[in-house]
């Protein structure tokens, strides 16, 4: 087993989050491997840190001027009602409280499009035994500013885009794990398809989050996240069935051992 | 978060009104934990004009405010999206659909046997915060200083709970290099 697989479950029993099984499976690798009992070390330390951070107490003077701001208002908006129609606001906006909700680069969208295909492409080559991360470097970096015409609708259809773009490779993936399914044990079998579970819920969070919220980078992010941790489960689904075929058994323990990884 | 004030839809409404004294009360009642946030959100350099920011954007909103959450947790809903912002706009275009994507950080790398220093010193924390991509940062601050619970996390940024944990995770780990140097 990889100590990745390991790694987000001792985020999980520092936080005591972790269940019953998942703790005992960890405890028996923890007992074998220094790696991960320095890790949970460090990650308790932190976590101790974090919270012994010490508790900030604004200025005085904070308070002064929050209530120029408010006299300011509230004057503004006396005025207002006593002369509607006259523009009586006396505030003025402040840096970043402006641009609340900026479109979103369509040229970094369209950047993940292109990984997402070219995930496809690699996929379609089939019987790779080596499992290729999707390159950063085919997320364009240099993404113009955006122009204000383009509106947040350019921005969800440059979103649905790139969805579409991850779907048609998940889509393309999952074709070819179902037809070496056979060649899976089917206790691997069954943990996959409880992983891709999970997974598909999370993607299905993430959309009805960005419906929501449109604009939010994290629910973007996170719609993203799990989309290519699906691809990433069926790309080491296609890989184990490579190794089935090849009856090569330290490449299929490899395997088996990051398939939890989600 | 907590429950609603009993008074939090009148001193609201006061508020509005005009009541610098209501105003006052406000401030008074949450600027110390919306500090706490906006300092560990966006550094000590931008903490301050960011609560003025919030008070500033709170008045101007508060006629949205129906009292169907505290004005405690409306306030501090309000100051994340603030603080997100900030450091969306501060922050260089590329990492921020990305930053949960990278390579690295889904498979960090272990360094075996060399445990941060103990003496790891709180202004090296502080440091190491400031240097996390926004949606880390996020759910670091709100998780491990902050001491909110993944659930309300994922309310609070409007993602899916497994993200926040994951992002948590990855943050600790960013952390945890940062801190090995
Ligand atoms: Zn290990």
């Amino acid at each position: 087993m990889a100590c990745t697989e390991f790694q987000p479950a001792l985020s999980a029993l520092v936080d005591g989050t972790l269940s019953r099984e998942g703790k005992a499976r960890l405890e028996s690798h923890l007992e074998e491997c220094a790696d991960c009992r320095t890790l949970l070390t460090d990650l308790r330390r932190l976590r101790e840190s974090a919270r012994a951070l010490p508790k900030m107490t604004p200025p005085e003077s904070l308070w002064q001027k929050v209530r120029a701001d408010f006299d300011a208002e509230a004057s503004g908006a006396s005025a207002r009602r006593l002369s509607a129609g006259l523009p009586a606001s006396s505030a003025k906006p402040r840096p970043g409280s402006v641009l609340r909700f900026i479109p979103r680069r369509p040229s970094v969208l369209a950047g993940l499009a292109a990984a997402a295909v070219l995930v496809l492409a690699v996929s379609a080559g089939i019987f790779f035994a080596t499992r290729p991360a999707v390159p950063a470097a085919a997320v364009e970096p240099t993404s113009a500013h955006p122009t204000p015409a383009q509106t947040v609708q350019s921005v969800e259809a440059e979103l649905d885009l790139a969805d579409q773009h991850y779907e048609k490779a998940i889509a393309g993936l999952e074709q070819v794990a179902k037809e070496g399914q056979a060649l899976l044990d089917p206790q691997v079998a069954e943990v996959l398809q409880k992983n891709i579970g999970v997974i598909d819920q999370a993607i299905r969070e993430s959309r009805t989050a960005l419906r929501s919220q449109p604009t939010s980078e994290l629910a973007q992010a996170s719609l993203f996240d799990a989309l290519q941790r699906k691809i990433g489960l069926l790309r080491d689904t296609i890989s184990l069935i490579n190794e089935m075929r090849k009856g090569d058994q330290a490449g299929t323990a490899k395997v088996v051992g990051s398939l939890g990884k989600i | 978060m907590s429950d609603i004030g009993i008074g939090d839809r009148e001193l609201a409404t006061r508020c509005l009104a005009g009541d610098r004294e209501a105003f006052e009360g406000l401030y008074r009642q949450h600027a110390s934990r919306l500090y706490n946030l906006t300092y560990r959100m966006a550094g000590q350099a931008d903490a301050e004009d960011l609560l003025q920011d919030v008070f500033l954007q709170a008045y101007r909103k508060l006629g949205t405010y129906k009292g169907d959450s505290s004005l405690g947790t409306w306030l501090y809903r309000l100051t994340v999206n603030l603080c997100l912002d900030h450091l969306r706009s501060r922050q260089g275009k590329m990492a921020k659909v990305t930053d949960s994507l990278d390579d690295d950080d889904a498979a960090p790398v272990m360094s075996p046997g060399r445990p941060a220093e103990a003496a790891a010193a709180r202004l090296d924390l502080e440091q190491a915060i400031e240097a996390l991509p926004p949606s880390y940062r996020s759910a670091f601050v709100l998780h491990d200083v902050e001491g909110y619970q993944h659930d309300e996390i994922a309310k609070l940024l409007g993602i899916a709970e497994g993200s926040s944990k994951s992002l948590l995770h990855k943050a600790r780990l960013r952390l945890r290099n940062l801190l090995q140097g």
